[in-house]
């Protein structure tokens, strides 16, 4: 990583270490977010579908860290 | 076209201490700067385990999030950016997770589908980039697998990011990762 981008991360963890300290604004001002779909708010039902799920997304990612180090 | 540049990025004003929020300010085109935040939000015991949603927007009269607002904004470019940058700095500091973008309408899911393909070389150093279909199962004697409202029981399915499909072939649901 860049170092400029290393520094910009950097300083956005200054700002949430001073937020510690401080009154949660964004928490005031929040109550909830909720526009997921129906699909999303659906319940995982067992671990089975759970292990699944993971399985297949650590596929993808081994799948698109492959592709990444390729040349289009 | 949005180009993410994460060296043109707006400050923060506001970090929560566990990165899951985020406030800064952008200009609109009628010059008007608008507070906007980026909040991160676990879907328990979702489809999505472990996945957290991504919304920005700016706050509405209730002081929620509105994602739904079409804002003009003088630099979308910087606006993209500076969520990218929040999103990555999200996942440095909750390195196990996954972040997920609803493409809630046709619209947005073209811009996520377009802004991941245009900006891929440029982000494939810090994020690998999923694509989520879903799928519902096919039972045995010919019917598909039902939830209890005896709807179609419709499951995640993520694949690595097809640079290849097109815009009439969006996903239902974007996601990434820190490429570590």
């Amino acid at each position: 990583m860049k170092d400029s981008i290393q520094n910009k991360i950097n300083k956005i963890q200054e700002i949430a270490l001073a937020s510690a300290s401080e009154k949660n604004i964004a928490d005031d001002r929040d109550v909830t977010e909720s526009n997921y779909s129906d699909n999303l708010t659906k319940s995982i039902r067992n671990k089975k579908e759970a292990e699944l799920f993971f399985s297949e997304l650590k596929s993808a990612i081994d799948i698109a860290k492959r592709n990444s180090t390729k040349v289009f | 076209m949005i180009k993410i540049n994460l060296e043109n990025t707006f400050e923060a004003k506001y970090v929560s201490p566990n990165f899951d929020q985020y406030i800064f300010e952008s200009l609109l085109k009628d010059s008007t700067i608008i507070q906007l935040k980026v909040k991160f939000t676990n879907i328990a015991e979702s489809l999505l385990p472990n996945v957290y949603n991504l919304a920005f927007g700016p706050f509405d009269v209730n002081g929620k999030i509105n994602d739904s607002i079409n804002l003009k904004h003088n630099d979308s470019n910087k606006v993209f950016s500076t969520i990218i940058l929040f999103s990555i700095t999200f996942l440095k500091n909750n390195p196990h997770t996954s972040i997920g973008i609803d493409g809630s309408d046709d619209l947005r899911a073209n811009l996520y589908h377009r802004m991941f393909r245009y900006n891929y070389k440029d982000l494939k150093d810090f994020l690998v980039i999923i694509g989520v279909d879903w799928y519902v199962r096919l039972l045995r004697n010919g019917t598909i697998e039902l939830d209890s409202n005896g709807l179609a029981f419709f499951k995640p399915k993520p694949e690595s990011f097809d640079f290849q499909r097109k815009a009439n072939d969006l996903y239902r649901y974007y996601m990434f990762n820190l490429n570590q």
